[in-house]
């Protein structure tokens, strides 16, 4: 795992960081648009169920109005003060919290309005008999006209919701109009509840994508942290605890061994410094580091020796791969500051490892190869017998 | 005119009231006399509405809640329905009916100050009140 997170990059782990948060939030957006159009539905369902209830109500009412006014109800509610005054115990007692308005209202020889009865109690707002009333609109009208109820939605009014016009026929005449205004108030306690259920919803998400995030910030942080103590800090290139550690664990099968070390590194020390030294050891790490792929590992073996494991090379690569290694080092110059220095290197190399033979020989084969391109001149490859 | 139902607010009511009188009046700018103080905040922001301060100057007087001298004889408007109901001076009234602004004009006291509401308000012209 680690040597997998280690081989990732880090603008390869931002990317996928922006991919992830990118699902969470589209899964969040695309469900809580869901949700919304979910709400909709169902309150336009309430809205409609809500309607059709006043709309039966109404036409019980009117059929009461109707049976007790046998001849004209018009005529016989303006004459008679008691039968309005039932008729408007009748409107009070339907009267739910959500109407604003609930009032009966006819129509004149001139065809204006006037009120006929009212169910405010208010003695400042009730409406006086016969008192003239603004149709404002064509609701009234059409339901005059075409004996049909009409439902007018307030869109613009934040009090009102709608306001509904039952007509009361009496012999295929309309002699008068129900009217009610009715607000938001009950039904928008449905929708309330839903709204407050949705916001639940969307803060869980939000605080679920937060938890995604922290979560996956600590990870980072703390996958950084143990990457960090595999990695030398002068070469920037991984160090024997990670051998130790990772690499030795996730051995392949198949894999191959690369024993390289830098000659005379003692004398660019002695004679140009530390400082000059550990320039040399960056620079060559660096040059290395180009040549190997990103699931090889290059290590800081100790000193001025590295290792470099590589997996599934054949013969002819390993060796081309030596070759380049060490022709990158040789063939270019080392300045730092006013110094300048031609390094070479020396490398064995491990090509055939057993499938039962230890870490341990592996690398000890790798290192009598190195030892013999010591000893062949150094600044050449030898390959383990 | 009206496209939805409106709660009582002033801005109507400045509205409506202007295009009364503007209805009646012949001239571009109605003179009116008022002693309320609800119909001066209402309509004091409108530049072909002047206010008099004599009675006898005005084309129309505004009656809300006060009374006038008697022998200031004007075409009223007045306030309520029940005023107007009960009121030989009162041409037309404004009033709010269920959330809605509602007016009317008394076609036999227009007639007895030679008076005719022309435009879109002559419906509200009631022979019956």
């Amino acid at each position: 795992m680690f040597h997998q997170v280690t081989n990732t990059k880090r603008s390869e782990k931002v990317i996928q960081f922006i991919i992830l948060c990118l699902i969470v939030i589209s899964i969040t957006t695309f469900s809580y648009i869901e949700y919304k159009n979910t709400i909709e539905e169902t309150t336009d369902k309430l809205n409609e169920k809500f309607i059709n209830f006043h709309f039966e109500t109404f036409s019980k009412l009117s059929d009461i109005f109707l049976r007790e006014t046998h001849h004209n109800f018009k005529t016989e509610v303006m004459a008679k003060k008691e039968l309005r005054d039932r008729f408007e115990d009748m409107l009070r007692l339907i009267s739910v919290s959500t109407v604003q308005n609930l009032f009966v209202v006819t129509r004149d020889k001139d065809n204006n309005y006037f009120i006929l009865l009212d169910s405010d109690n208010n003695s400042q707002t009730r409406s006086n008999i016969f008192e003239p009333f603004n149709p404002l609109g064509d609701l009234w009208d059409h339901a005059y006209k075409y004996k049909a109820s009409e439902v007018f939605h307030h869109d613009d009014n934040k009090d009102l919701w709608i306001t509904i016009a039952y007509p009361i026929v009496q012999n295929n005449i309309t002699v008068a109009i129900i009217g009610a205004d009715i607000s938001h108030k009950l039904d928008t306690n449905m929708q309330t509840k839903l709204h407050s259920f949705g916001t639940f919803f969307f803060w869980i998400m939000l605080l679920g994508i937060g938890w995604f995030i922290i979560l996956y910030l600590i990870t980072i942080y703390l996958r950084q942290k143990v990457f960090e103590g595999y990695i030398d800090t002068l070469t920037t290139i991984y160090n024997r605890r990670y051998l130790n550690e990772v690499l030795l664990k996730k051995l392949s099968r198949n894999y191959q061994l690369f024993m390289l070390d830098i000659d005379f590194f003692k004398n660019v020390n002695d004679t140009y410094g530390h400082e000059m030294g550990d320039y040399v050891l960056k620079e060559v790490a660096l040059r290395m580091k180009k040549l190997v792929r990103e699931e090889d590992a290059l290590i800081r073996f100790g000193g001025e020796e590295f290792l470099i494991y590589t997996t599934e090379l054949s013969f002819e690569n390993s060796v081309d791969l030596a070759q380049r290694l060490r022709k990158s080092i040789e063939t270019k110059s080392i300045k730092y500051k006013d110094k300048e220095v031609f390094i070479t290197i020396s490398i064995g190399v491990n090509h055939e490892v057993q499938n039962n033979e230890s870490f341990d020989d592996v690398l000890r084969k790798a290192d009598d190869a190195l030892y013999r391109a010591k000893m062949d001149g150094r600044n050449c490859v030898r390959v383990a017998k | 005119m009206f496209s939805s139902l409106v709660a009582s607010d002033s801005h109507w009511e400045s509205v409506i009231i202007e295009k009364m009188l503007l209805s009646m009046s012949n001239d571009k700018i109605v003179n009116v006399y008022s002693e309320s103080e609800h119909i001066h905040e209402v309509l004091n922001k409108l530049d072909d509405i002047h206010f008099v301060n004599d009675c006898k100057e005005a084309d129309f007087v505004l009656l809300d809640e006060q009374e006038i001298e008697e022998s200031c004889i004007k075409p009223e408007i007045v306030f309520s329905y029940a005023k107007y109901h009960h009121n030989e001076y009162a041409v037309g009234v404004f009033f709010w009916q269920k959330g809605r602004p509602t007016m009317r004009f008394s076609a036999k006291h227009l007639q007895a100050y030679g008076l005719v509401v022309k435009g879109e308000l002559s419906k509200y012209v009631s022979s019956s009140d």
